[in-house]
C-alpha cells in the first residue's frame, strides 16, 4: 500500500509541476522531509535526487543570470571557472618525500571487464597508467616504479622496480596486447598477497638491505572489485605495512570498501574515523565518478607525499643519503665519412654480455638493448653506465645529474598563487605583463564587467592572465615579475 | 601541401628562364626576397650560410652540414639553386658562389641599404577616396569569383571582362569559337584549375599572362618584378604611381580586372592592392578563400564573430560528406566529384561514390587535386581530431628518452597527419587506378656491369640520391629516370676513373 | 603511407599504391614550411659588456642582431620576431611593444625605404633600446642579480601565447574563447593536461640569449624552471657567448634544449656567426647536424665549499648537494638534523681485514716427511 502510495504521489508530482513548489500536504504524506526550493543539488521535493526531474544542462545555465548578460560575458565566466578548477596547487611549503618508491597493484579480477569505462574498466586503467607513468618520471626523476597485477587468486609481477620509463611503459603495452591469452581479468581479487608482494619489492630497495628510511615507500592500488579473498589475516599484513612505514593510497572503482579504507588510514596514520574527503593535500581512499575525476585522481598521486609532523621519524634525525654525480663519457674512437661509420663497441655495466649470469635476468628495454654511443662514469668504481638515473651495478651508488634534482626543487618551493583583481571601475594595466594580450577595459559596452580578468601576482605586483596564470603556475613554476625584478 | 604546388609551378617557370633574364632579375631587391621565400628550407639555410661569407664555400661543407637521412633533401635543393642561377659552382666542381647581384641585393635588404622606392612609394597625404580593407576584400573577391562562377557555369549577372576571357581562352582553360562570352565551355584543365587552392589559382593565370606580355613586347623583367614587389605591399595602404615604369602603370588595368589592385579611377594616380596581391608570395594558410572571406563579411553584419575558420568540409569514413558552406562557387565544384544529395540552408551533404568519382576522372582531374581540395577545405574540428591522434601516436611510439626536447628524428618521418580519414583517400586512389593500369617512366636502363660490386656500389648511389625506379639484383640492371642520368653518370665516372 | 586494407585480392594495387607514392618524384618537400617565432634576449650587464669594451659595443652588437631578425623575417611572410632584454632595470619586452604609437614621419633611426615589415620591428627595437640605456643609467646597481631568468620567464610565456598563430587574437577574452571553443570541441580524452589542439597554423618557436656575462652567480632555480618548461614547450634555446670564458647554466640550456652553444671569441665578425650557425629553424633541426660542442659540464657543485664534486651527499629534505658531512650533523640550507647512526655508517672508514699469515714452503718442495 506504502508503495502505491509513492508511486501515485511520484506521478502527481511529475504531471502537475507547479504544484512542486507549493503544497505541503504532498509532503505529509511522505516519512521523509520536504523543502521546497529551486536549483541545487538536492531534490525539489526533499526526496533522493534520482526521483526529482531530469535537469537539462542547459536549464542550468538560463537560470543563473536572465537579465541581459551578452553571450560572450557568461562565456567567459563559465572558462575562468573551469579554469580556476584545472589549477590547484597547493603552496604551502611542506617537507616532502623526494626520493620515492611506488608499487603500483592492478586489479585484475573479473569485476574489471565491466563496461563503465569505455572500453572496459582494465584497458581505460591501463592507458591513464601509461600516461600516468610519464608523468611520474616526469615530476620525480630519482624516483622508482614497480607494477603488479592481482588475478585469479594470484598476484603477478608485471615489471620490476626501476627508474626506467620506457620499461614500464613496453610492459604495460605487452599486457594490453595479449589480454586473451594470459592477462585478461579473471578470478578474483586478493588484496593479502599484493601487499606482502610489494612490501617485499619495497624492502629491498636502491639495491641494498638497509631498513632505512631515507626515500618514501608508497603504494598505490588501482581497486576495482567490492570484496577481497585472503588466505591469511589481512590486519596483521596491515600492521607488517605500519611496521615498514609504508604508505598505502587507494583509488576504487565501484564503491567505498570498509577494508580499503582502514588500510588507507592505518598506514596514514590518520585516525580510523575520517572519511575521503577531498582535501587540497588529496585523500588517501576515493572511488572515481567518472572517467574525468578517475584522471585527477591518478596525476594527484604524481606529486610527492608531505611527510606529516606526527612521523616518529623527525625525532630521530633524515637521512643523508650519497649520492654520484658522474661525467659524460664519449666513445673512444669513431670516425665516419661519406660512406662508412665506424664505432667501436664499448663494454658497458648496465647491459650484462651474453652468456653470463646477469645476463639471464636482464632488464631490456624494448628494441634497443644495445649500448647507445654516450655514457656516464661512475666515480665511485669508474664503471660506465648509459642511462640516467640509475643505481651503479657494480658499486651500488646511486647515479644522478644535477638537473633531476633541479627537477624536484618546485615542489620544495611552491610558487604562491595570484589572486585575481576584484572588478572594479578602473585599472591601472592594460596589458597581461605575460603574453601582452590586451586585457578587457572596465566599463565596456556591455556595462561594467562581471570579472576583471587580471590576476595579481602578490609579490611583485604585476597582473597577468589566465592562460599566462595556468602556464606559470603549471608548468613554469616562475613568475615572469618576480623574476624580472634585478637585486636580491 | 598546395603552397608548395604553387610554389613548384612559379619555381618551373623561373628556372626556365634564360640566365641573363635571370640576373636581370636580381637587381630588384623585392624580387630577391620574393624568390628567397619560393624556395624550400634547406636551399635558403645554403643561401643564408653563403651571403654573408666572402669567400666560397666548398661542396663537401655543405654535406656536413647535413644529417645522412636528409641527403635526398640536400641535392634537391641544390639542384633548384643551380636552376635559377643564384649559386655558381667554379670549374672543379668543388666551391660554390652566390650569383653576385642576388648577393649584393639581398644584403641590402635586409640592411635596410636599397633606393626608396624599391618596396612601393608609400602615399602619406591622405586619399580623398579613401577605402577600408574590408571594401578591399570584397572588391577582390568580387572579381575573383566572377572568374571562377563563369568558369564553372553559373549564371552570374555580370561577366568577365574580354581581356580575362581571352586570357582563360590562351591558357587553355576553357575553348571555343570566338571570345564571345556564351560560346566558351571548360576544359579538362580548367577542372583541374577549379581544385586548386587561391593562391595556386592566381599564379596560373599570372604565368599566363606573363607568357602574353612575351608577345605584347612587354619586359618580362619589368612584370616579374613589379608582381613580385606587388607582393610586399601592405594591405590597405595606398601607393602611388610614380613610381612604377610605363609597362607597370599598363599592367595595372590588366590587374584591376583580376582583382589585384583597386584603382578609384584610371586616372587616379594612387592604388591600392588586395588581399589577393599581397598574399601572392606567403603561405596560403593566412589566405581565405573566395567564399569565406564573403561569408565574414556578411556575417560581421550580425554581430557575431564567425570565428577564423578555414574550411566547412566535414568527410566522415562511411564517405558521406557534409560541407557548411552557401557559396554558390563552393557547391558547384563539390558537384564536380561528389553525389550531392541533399541542401540545407547552411550545409549540403552528399556521398562519394564510385561514380561521382570516376566522372571527375574522366573530366581530367586527378585523384591527387580531391585529396588536396579536401584537405584545405577541410572543417578545423577534423583538423583537431587529426592532431590529437597524431599526437598520441608520437608520444606512444617514442622510444628515445621521454624527457629530451628537440624531438626525435623517428617521430616525423612515421606519423603525418592524417586529416581525412586513410580509408576514404585509399579508396579514391584505388578508383584512379582503376583507370590506369600502366605507369610509364622515362629513363635509362643501365645494364652489363663488369661485377656485382660495381652494380652495388652505383645503385646504392642512385638510391641515395632517389633517381632509383627499379633494380634487380640478380640480372645486375637498374633504371634511373631522365633527370638523374646526369648525375650517376658523373658518380660512375668518378669512381671508375680511379 | 599505412594501409589498412588486408584484402588479399586488393595486395597488388596496395603495392601499386606504395610504389606511386615512393616514387612520386614531383613533390620531394616532405617538410612543410611553418612559420616561427625567434625571441632573442640581449644581456645588458654592464659588468659584461664593460669587459669586451676593447672588442666590441653594445652597438655593433646590436646592428648585427637587426640584420639577424630581418633574416628570419625574411624567410617566410608568417614568421615573427620578439626582442626581450634583461638589464638591471629589469627584464622587459622591447618589441613587441604595447607602449609606443607607431608613427611614421617621427623617427629616421633607419632606412625609409626598407621594406616595412623589416622596418617596423627595427625602428621600435632601437627607439625602445634608447629608453632602456636611459633607465640603465639611473638604475643603483648595488645589489645586481642577473635577470635572464626572468627574461627567459617572459619569452617562454609569449613564446605559449603564440603557439597558435591567430592574428585577430589580440584581448584576453577573444582568447578564452577561442581556447575554450577549441577544448570543448575536443573529445574529452584529451584530459586537462594538454594545451588544447591548434585551430590554426602552429608556430614553431625558439629563443636565441646573446650574453656576455661570466660570473656564474646567478638564481640556479627559476633558470633551471625555465630550461625545463622550454623542453616541455620543445622550444630550443640558443646560446651566443660573448666574454672570455664559458658559462655552465647556458651550456646546460642549450643542451638539455637541442639548442645550439657556441663561445664567440672574435665578436667583430657576428654576423656571419649568426648567419650560419645560429640560423637553423626549428623545422630544420631534425634535418642538420647542430654547430654545438657537446662538453657540456653538468657537474654539480657544492652548496657549502663552491667546488664542483662528483661525489657528494645529499640531504633528502631540501636537496642541497654537500661535499662532506658537515660536522655539525645538521644540514646548512634546512637546518635539519640527520640520522645518527646514517652518518656514523657513511662516517666509517672502510674495515680492512688482517692480513693471513700465508705458510712459505720450503725452497726444496717436499714436505718433511
Amino acid at each position: 500500500m506504502d508503495s502505491d502510495e509513492e508511486y501515485v504521489a511520484a506521478v502527481d508530482r511529475d504531471s502537475s509541476p507547479e504544484v512542486f513548489t507549493d503544497d505541503e500536504d504532498l509532503g505529509g504524506r511522505r516519512s521523509r522531509g520536504k523543502k521546497s526550493g529551486s536549483s541545487g543539488p538536492a531534490a525539489a521535493d526533499g526526496g533522493y535526487s534520482w526521483e526529482d526531474r531530469y535537469k537539462r544542462p542547459w536549464d542550468i545555465v538560463k537560470d543563473e543570470d536572465e537579465a541581459g548578460q551578452s553571450l560572450e560575458n557568461v562565456i567567459q565566466t563559465m572558462i575562468e571557472n573551469r579554469k580556476k578548477k584545472i589549477m590547484k596547487n597547493p603552496t604551502t611549503p611542506f617537507q616532502r618525500g623526494i626520493i620515492r618508491t611506488l608499487i603500483v597493484i592492478i586489479d585484475g579480477s573479473l569485476t574489471m571487464l565491466e563496461k563503465d569505462l569505455r572500453p572496459n574498466r582494465f584497458a581505460m586503467t591501463l592507458q591513464l597508467l601509461q600516461e600516468f607513468i610519464v608523468e611520474f618520471f616526469d615530476q620525480n626523476p630519482i624516483s622508482q616504479l614497480g607494477i603488479v597485477m592481482m588475478r585469479n587468486g594470484v598476484s603477478n609481477l608485471v615489471s620490476e622496480v626501476n627508474g626506467l620509463p620506457q620499461y614500464h611503459i613496453d610492459k604495460l603495452r605487452l599486457l594490453r596486447s595479449r589480454q586473451h591469452n594470459r592477462f585478461e581479468p579473471k578470478g578474483d581479487p586478493l588484496l593479502q598477497n599484493s601487499l606482502e608482494m610489494a612490501r617485499a619489492m619495497l624492502k629491498y630497495n636502491f639495491g641494498t638491505n638497509m631498513d632505512d628510511n631515507k626515500n618514501s615507500k608508497e603504494v598505490l592500488i588501482l581497486f576495482g572489485a567490492l570484496f577481497t579473498s585472503d588466505p591469511g589475516d589481512i590486519h596483521k599484513t596491515i600492521d607488517n605495512l605500519i611496521k615498514d612505514e609504508i604508505k598505502v593510497k587507494i583509488i576504487g572503482l565501484s564503491a567505498q570498501v570498509s577494508i580499503c579504507q582502514q588500510i588507507a588510514n592505518k598506514t596514514n596514520n590518520l585516525s580510523s574515523r575520517t572519511t575521503g574527503a577531498n582535501s587540497s593535500s588529496g585523500s588517501n581512499y576515493s572511488v572515481i565518478m567518472n572517467e574525468t575525476h578517475y584522471r585527477e585522481l591518478l596525476m594527484d598521486c604524481v606529486v610527492p607525499l608531505p611527510v606529516a609532523a606526527t612521523e616518529k621519524r623527525s625525532t630521530v634525525g633524515v637521512p643523508l643519503i650519497k649520492m654520484g654525480f658522474p661525467l659524460k663519457v664519449l666513445p673512444p674512437i669513431s670516425a665516419s665519412n661519406n660512406t662508412v661509420n665506424l664505432d667501436l663497441p664499448v663494454l658497458c655495466a648496465c647491459h650484462p654480455t651474453n652468456g653470463s649470469l646477469e645476463s639471464k635476468d636482464a632488464v631490456t628495454i624494448g628494441a634497443e638493448s644495445s649500448t647507445s654511443i654516450i655514457g656516464y662514469q661512475c666515480p665511485q668504481c669508474r664503471s660506465r653506465v648509459c642511462h640516467l638515473p640509475t643505481i651503479c651495478p657494480t658499486c651500488g651508488l646511486m647515479l644522478i645529474l644535477s638537473t633531476h634534482l633541479a627537477r624536484s626543487y618546485h615542489h620544495l618551493v611552491p610558487l604562491r598563487e595570484y589572486k585575481e583583481v576584484p572588478a572594479a571601475d578602473h585599472y591601472e594595466s592594460t596589458h597581461c605583463y605575460g603574453c601582452l594580450l590586451k586585457f578587457p577595459e572596465a566599463g565596456g559596452p556591455d556595462g561594467p564587467l562581471r570579472a576583471s580578468s587580471r590576476y595579481r601576482c602578490p609579490t611583485c605586483a604585476r597582473d597577468f592572465c589566465i592562460d599566462c596564470d595556468v602556464f606559470v603556475h603549471e608548468t613554469l613554476h616562475n613568475c615572469p615579475g618576480c623574476e624580472s625584478r634585478s637585486g636580491k | 601541401m598546395s603552397a608548395n604546388q604553387f610554389k613548384a609551378t612559379v619555381n618551373e617557370y623561373l628556372e626556365g628562364l634564360p640566365p641573363t633574364i635571370q640576373s636581370q632579375l636580381y637587381e630588384a631587391p623585392a624580387t630577391c626576397l620574393s624568390i628567397f621565400r619560393l624556395l624550400t628550407p634547406i636551399a635558403k639555410f645554403f643561401i643564408m650560410l653563403m651571403i654573408f661569407n666572402e669567400r666560397p664555400q666548398s661542396v663537401r661543407d655543405l654535406d656536413k652540414w647535413c644529417r645522412p637521412q636528409s641527403k635526398s633533401l640536400q641535392y634537391d635543393a641544390l639542384k633548384r639553386l643551380k636552376s635559377l642561377h643564384l649559386v655558381e659552382e667554379d670549374a672543379g666542381g668543388n666551391f660554390l658562389r652566390l650569383h653576385m647581384t642576388f648577393r649584393k641585393n639581398f644584403r641590402d635588404c635586409l640592411t635596410g641599404n636599397q633606393e626608396a622606392t624599391a618596396f612601393g612609394n608609400l602615399c602619406t597625404e591622405d586619399d580623398g577616396h579613401k577605402v577600408t580593407v574590408a571594401f578591399l576584400d570584397s572588391f577582390a573577391l568580387q572579381k575573383w569569383e566572377t572568374i571562377l562562377h563563369y568558369m564553372v557555369g553559373t549564371e552570374l549577372p555580370s561577366k568577365p571582362s574580354p581581356s580575362v576571357l581571352s586570357l582563360l581562352k590562351l591558357g587553355g582553360l576553357m575553348e571555343g569559337p570566338g571570345t564571345d562570352a556564351r560560346n566558351l565551355k571548360i576544359t579538362n584543365s580548367g577542372f583541374q584549375f577549379l581544385l586548386q587552392d587561391m593562391n595556386a589559382q592566381i599564379w596560373t593565370l599570372l604565368l599566363q599572362y606573363l607568357n602574353l606580355t612575351q608577345d605584347l613586347n612587354m619586359d618580362p623583367v619589368d612584370v616579374l618584378n613589379f608582381l613580385f614587389v606587388l607582393g610586399s605591399l601592405e594591405l590597405g595602404k595606398s601607393y602611388y604611381l610614380s613610381g612604377l615604369s610605363d609597362t607597370q602603370v599598363s599592367m595595372l588595368a590588366d590587374l584591376r580586372d583580376y582583382g589585384l589592385v583597386y584603382q578609384y579611377s584610371d586616372q587616379s594616380d594612387r592604388f591600392y592592392p588586395t588581399r589577393l596581391a599581397t598574399t601572392l608570395t606567403s603561405e596560403s594558410a593566412s589566405l581565405k578563400t573566395p567564399s569565406m572571406a564573403l561569408d565574414q563579411a556578411v556575417d560581421t553584419s550580425n554581430g557575431l564573430d564567425s570565428g577564423p575558420g578555414q574550411g566547412s568540409i566535414i568527410l566522415e569514413t562511411n564517405f558521406k560528406l557534409y560541407a557548411y558552406t552557401n557559396s554558390p562557387l563552393e557547391i558547384a565544384i563539390l558537384n564536380l566529384f561528389v553525389n550531392l544529395r541533399t541542401r540545407f540552408s547552411n550545409m549540403v551533404s552528399g556521398q562519394i561514390t564510385r561514380e561521382s568519382i570516376r566522372n571527375a576522372l574522366y573530366n581530367g582531374i586527378t585523384s591527387d587535386q580531391i585529396i588536396n581540395f579536401l584537405e584545405t577545405h577541410a572543417h578545423p574540428q577534423m583538423r583537431a581530431l587529426a592532431k590529437e591522434r597524431l599526437d598520441k601516436k608520437v608520444e606512444f611510439d617514442a622510444s628515445n628518452n621521454i624527457n629530451t626536447a628537440g624531438g626525435g628524428q623517428n617521430s616525423s618521418a612515421q606519423h603525418k597527419l592524417e586529416i581525412l580519414p586513410p580509408t576514404v583517400v585509399d579508396q579514391i586512389k584505388l578508383w584512379q587506378l582503376e583507370l590506369d593500369r600502366i605507369q610509364a617512366f622515362e629513363g635509362y636502363l643501365f645494364k652489363e656491369f663488369a661485377s656485382q660490386q660495381e652494380f652495388d656500389v652505383l645503385c646504392n648511389y642512385a638510391s641515395d640520391v632517389g633517381v632509383l625506379i627499379w633494380s634487380d639484383r640478380t640480372k645486375m640492371r637498374f633504371f634511373v629516370t631522365k633527370d638523374g642520368i646526369s648525375q650517376v653518370a658523373d658518380f660512375a665516372n668518378r669512381k671508375l676513373k680511379r | 603511407m599505412p594501409l589498412q586494407m588486408r584484402n588479399g585480392n586488393e595486395s597488388h594495387f596496395m603495392d601499386a599504391i606504395a610504389d606511386r607514392v615512393v616514387t612520386d618524384f614531383g613533390h620531394p618537400e616532405t617538410f612543410t614550411d611553418d612559420p616561427s617565432l625567434l625571441t632573442v634576449i640581449l644581456d645588458l650587464n654592464p659588468l659584461g659588456w664593460y669587459n669586451i669594451r676593447n672588442r666590441t659595443t653594445v652597438k655593433e652588437v646590436t646592428k648585427s642582431l637587426i640584420v639577424f631578425m630581418n633574416a628570419h623575417l625574411s624567410l617566410n611572410n608568417s614568421n615573427r620576431v620578439a626582442f626581450l632584454t634583461a638589464s638591471p632595470s629589469g627584464a622587459r619586452f622591447l618589441y613587441p611593444n604595447t607602449m609606443s604609437d607607431q608613427k611614421d614621419t617621427a623617427n629616421t633611426l633607419v632606412n625609409r625605404g626598407m621594406y616595412r615589415q623589416f622596418r617596423i620591428v627595427d625602428e621600435t627595437v632601437l627607439l625602445e633600446l634608447n629608453n632602456e640605456f636611459q633607465a640603465v643609467a639611473q638604475t643603483e646597481l648595488t645589489d645586481y642579480k642577473s635577470t635572464v631568468s626572468g627574461a627567459l620567464s617572459l619569452a617562454l610565456t609569449y613564446t605559449h601565447r603564440m603557439l597558435t598563430l591567430d592574428e585577430s587574437i589580440s584581448t584576453t577574452t577573444a582568447s578564452a574563447i577561442s581556447t575554450s571553443t577549441n577544448v570543448a570541441s575536443n573529445s574529452s580524452a584529451a584530459g586537462a593536461g594538454s594545451t588544447g589542439a591548434s585551430n590554426l597554423i602552429s608556430m614553431k618557436s625558439r629563443i636565441l640569449v646573446v650574453s656576455p656575462d661570466d660570473n656564474d652567480d646567478i638564481r640556479y632555480i627559476p633558470i633551471m624552471n625555465s630550461i625545463f618548461a622550454a623542453q616541455k614547450m620543445k622550444v630550443s634555446i640558443d646560446v651566443v657567448k660573448l666574454g672570455s670564458k664559458d658559462v655552465s647554466y647556458l651550456q646546460q640550456a642549450a643542451d638539455a634544449t637541442n639548442g645550439v652553444y657556441l663561445h664567440v671569441q672574435n665578436p667583430e665578425g657576428l654576423i656571419q656567426v649568426l648567419s650560419t650557425a645560429y640560423f637553423i629553424e626549428p623545422s630544420l633541426r631534425p634535418l642538420v647536424v647542430l654547430p654545438t660542442n657537446s662538453n657540456v659540464n653538468y657537474r654539480a657543485s657544492c652548496f657549502v665549499t663552491g667546488k664542483s664534486i662528483d661525489l657528494g651527499f645529499v640531504c633528502s629534505v631540501c636537496l642541497c648537494i654537500m661535499s662532506i658531512i658537515p660536522d655539525l650533523g645538521k644540514c646548512p640550507t634546512c637546518q635539519s638534523e640527520f640520522d645518527p647512526n646514517i652518518l656514523s655508517q657513511l662516517r666509517r672508514s672502510p674495515a680492512v681485514l688482517p692480513r693471513k699469515k700465508r705458510k712459505v714452503d720450503p725452497p726444496n718442495g717436499t714436505p718433511a716427511a
